[in-house]
């Protein structure tokens, strides 16, 4: 097997995953995807409905509660709290209520248990069914499955990705170790590819207390490598739009390769600064940033006989200042573009001079086009596109260290170490193992320019769409999903209004009109008390007492809400309650008016009144507050619709992928690599896999070589652009 | 099987990192073999980005169809903000009253209906 890692990259996870992580998690997902078929084949769902069971008298047999997120630890954990608590138990008789209320109760208990803090959405998914069904046994037996999605994205790595990268290497760890001070970790590692053969080692870290980041130390070596690194890296937010996130590392790595016929190794250490901005604009681009200084030495060894050396220093010092910008934006709904320029000053030896200086371009495309469902509608047809042109030379006035140099293939080094926005530092090609690609043909070290494209294929032909099917093909779900939009539209509106200074103009008047309800309830109780034997008019009176009282307990209330509900309270119609008020005094007024003219006077008052707020409430300009609450429900209104249409539980898809590359000098040309594999996906994270075919292989560059790939799309990337 | 209970849930908070927005929807199976939707909206609210959130509203509304056009275009709709205000505000404080023993039931009913009678399109 060649290379674990390059291959296919999604946009914000443009850096590979590592090989431990590659391993662990490719079990972990091959495990989750299995357990996802035999969860769906393993138990037949019970025919009839679930009142039927209850009224046959069947009993529990077995609970469970899934999550294809299972196999992250912390989620495993959830479940199993969560089963403790559910009204309906293993061994009971079946009840409809209890096994509806689990829904609920599931639903609410994620939603309360787990903060939403410092992430930005989340959906919560809650299904249930009936299993296994067994009239024979006595008494008859069901199982019952609670079913659970949930998906979490962060405010920060909705667009950027060192979060759920983390998550990606880490699955069993990450979630627990977010909300964890003092946490170690340590694992050992095996890998193995064409370049490095066998490889063994371990990666180990500990997240410091009080948020002050974290230390790091990975080793890795086999016959013919050694990668080694330790590190210091911290991290934190600010409110400036420019100046989103920052992270800052100190580092000291080595590494040794083979590169052909020769080792290349480079020791250095590296300060390291990089942030990242807001999203900014109307189609909320991220601007990316980074600089490096960069100090240590390097070896290339042994040079074999003719090897040319012009223009390339076999050991000697090296000392770099790096810097990069980059920038990721939507294109369209379902389009993204990242672009990232780099540039490096480099030193061949320990003074401070310029001995050469090297340019990178890197331009990555993502499009996922023409969604639909499939035919049965079980699950979410699209083509993805992934898409990476790269590109670099090298202006070299004296020597230049043979690591810095390009060197291509199926893997390749980055130009800022450990950053997680990565910019090739040479050609990626799918073909050819790691640093294979390097001119020795043509008896050079290395080249010193070079481009690559490499493009990714595929479209899903299995799967199982996020949101089941039973729900969106139910009528009443997305006619309850408009129902719950144009209410939080309503809502927000109002809310929103609050602010406005009319409003706040009649709630100022609100107090006036809770005054003269006082004075008509006194004047109520006194007519009440002059006609004791009155019963038709003290009905009437006692029915407009309890509607006045009512009036003013709501205006309490609109006066809590910053006046919410006062509009309605005062309306000028047949049902609010003023109204109900002005109706009770005319059937009372004509009764006791010639007697008691205090009470027209008060009935005015109130109409007075009435017409004085709503007076001011006409000020009011709804389209203000209804385009500010229109914006904020813009951030709601695709994703559900992507949720619903678009994104799939589970998906397998054969994969087509199409590389080339060259390097400069060398007198071969163009290499490709055209390949094809398979790619499994979980919600938005992805293993590819597959083979890249050399169709003029030269010598030490292989027939071919596989290709493997994680990565974790951003799903919403485009949904919740400029917020 | 006739029906499947479903709890969807949807919640996202702002740029701000102030405002929180909630939707739920519930689907219950009923033991007469029909089936309900209840649908929740909440809005809560915090003054500091890594303050608590407080509840500032939340609605609960059980959809049931019905033949009045009103009705089927708050079905169809949502709640306009005649009714979402009417909702949050007599409505509200009739449910409060029955709840704390100052009024009735009916009172609390009709409030509820009024919700309906003040849409404003249909």
């Amino acid at each position: 097997m060649s290379s674990c890692e390059g291959g296919s990259q999604s946009f914000d996870s443009k850096r590979p995953v590592g090989r431990l992580g590659q391993a662990r998690l490719l079990a972990g997902c091959v495990t989750a995807i299995v357990g996802l078929c035999c969860n769906a084949f393993a138990q037949a769902a019970c025919s009839d409905a679930p009142v039927e069971y209850q009224s046959r008298g069947y009993r529990v047999n077995r609970i469970r509660i899934t999550n294809p997120f299972s196999f992250f630890q912390a989620e495993k954990a959830e479940m199993d709290w969560l089963k403790a608590g559910l009204p309906l138990r293993e061994g009971q008789v079946f009840s409809n209520a209890r096994y509806n209320n689990g829904v609920k109760f599931i639903s609410e208990k994620l939603r309360s248990g787990i903060p939403l803090s410092g992430q930005r959405f989340r959906l919560i998914v809650v299904t249930a069914k009936l299993l296994s069904c067994n009239s024979a046994s006595t008494p008859p037996t069901l199982d019952v499955e609670y079913h659970v999605l949930t998906t979490d994205y962060r405010a920060y790595s909705s667009h950027l990705f060192e979060v759920k990268k983390a998550q990606a290497e880490e699955p069993a760890t990450s979630a627990a170790v977010e909300n964890t001070e003092g946490r170690f970790l340590f694992k050992p590692i095996a890998d193995y590819n064409a370049t490095t053969h066998a490889a063994g080692g371990f990666k180990s870290s500990v997240q410091l207390p009080n948020q002050l980041g974290a230390i790091g130390a990975d080793f890795e070596q086999s016959s013919s490598s050694i990668r080694g690194d330790a590190e210091y890296q911290g991290d934190a937010s600010t409110p400036y739009p420019l100046v989103n996130h920052l992270t800052w590392r100190v580092d000291y790595s080595y590494y040794k390769l083979p590169a052909g016929a020769v080792d290349i190794s480079q020791g250095r250490v590296i300060l390291q600064a990089t942030g990242a901005s807001k999203p900014l604009g109307s189609n909320g681009f991220i601007l990316r940033y980074g600089v490096s200084l960069e100090g240590g030495n390097q070896q290339t060894t042994p040079l074999a006989a003719g090897q040319n050396t012009e223009h390339t220093t076999p050991g000697s010092g090296y000392g770099a200042l790096k810097s990069y910008v980059g920038v990721s934006a939507p294109l369209t709904s379902h389009q993204s573009l990242a672009a990232s320029y780099g540039v490096e000053f480099g030193s061949a030896n320990s003074s401070p001079q310029l001995d050469f200086t090297k340019h990178l371009v890197n331009l990555s495309y993502l499009g996922r086009l023409h969604p639909k469902p499939s035919a049965d509608n079980s699950f979410h047809r699209m083509l993805t596109i992934e898409a990476e042109l790269a590109g670099g030379f090298i202006q070299h006035s004296k020597d230049v260290p043979t690591p810095e140099r390009f060197f291509g293939g199926d893997n390749t080094q980055f130009f800022m170490p450990g950053d997680a926005w990565t910019i090739r530092d040479g050609p990626f090609i799918r073909s050819i193992p790691e640093n294979n690609l390097n001119g020795a043909q043509s008896g050079l070290l290395g080249g010193a320019s070079f481009y690559s494209i490499s493009t990714t294929w595929s479209v899903p032909i299995w799967g199982r769409a996020l949101i089941p099917k039973e729900v969106t093909q139910n009528g009443e779900f997305r006619k309850n999903l408009q129902f719950a939009e144009g209410t939080a539209l309503s809502a927000l509106t109002l809310f929103y209004e609050t602010n406005s200074p009319g409003l706040q103009s009649a709630l100022g008047q609100t107090q006036s009109l809770l005054n003269t309800l006082d004075t008509l309830s006194q004047q109520l109780s006194a007519i009440k008390a002059q006609n004791p034997t009155n019963q038709s008019l003290i009905a009437q009176i006692e029915n407009a007492q309890g509607d006045a009282d009512f009036l003013a307990r709501s205006l309490k209330n609109a006066q809590t809400q910053k006046g919410i509900g006062l509009d309605q309270d005062v309306a000028d119609n047949q049902v609010s309650p003023l109204a109900s008020v002005l109706q009770d005094l005319d059937s009372v007024i004509p009764a006791v008016s010639p007697n008691d003219p205090e009470l027209t006077t008060t009935r005015s008052a109130l109409v007075s009144a009435q017409d004085s707020i709503l007076e001011d409430l006409k000020s009011i300009n709804p389209k203000v507050a209804a385009d500010k609450a229109r914006k904020q429900l813009n951030l709601v209104t695709p994703v559900i619709n992507e949720l619903v249409d678009e994104i799939n539980l589970f998906s397998v898809s054969p994969v087509l992928a199409v590389d080339a590359a060259r390097i400069w000098p060398d007198r071969f040309g163009t290499r490709f690599g055209i390949g094809g594999g398979v790619r499994f996906s979980l919600v938005n994270f992805n293993v590819t896999l597959g083979y890249s075919f050399n169709p003029s292989p030269h010598a030490g560059e292989g027939r071919g070589a596989f290709f493997f790939s994680m990565n974790v799309a951003d799903l919403f990337f485009n949904s919740l652009k400029g917020n | 099987m006739g029906c499947t209970p479903v709890s969807v849930s949807f919640e996202l908070i702002t740029n701000d990192q102030l405002t929180k927005i909630a939707f739920g929807l519930d689907k219950t199976c009923n033991d007469d073999g029909s089936s309900g939707w209840a649908i929740t909206f909440e809005l809560d609210q915090r003054t500091t980005p890594t303050g608590t959130f407080a509840e500032c509203l939340k609605l609960a509304v059980v959809v049931n169809d019905k033949n009045a056009s009103k009705c089927e275009a708050t079905a169809r709709n949502g709640l306009d903000t005649n009714q979402t205000s009417y909702a949050l505000g007599p409505a509200a404080t009739a449910a409060l009253d029955y709840k704390n023993g100052v009024g009735t039931l009916e009172q609390a009913q009709k409030q509820a209906q009024n919700v309906i009678a003040v849409r404003q399109d249909a």
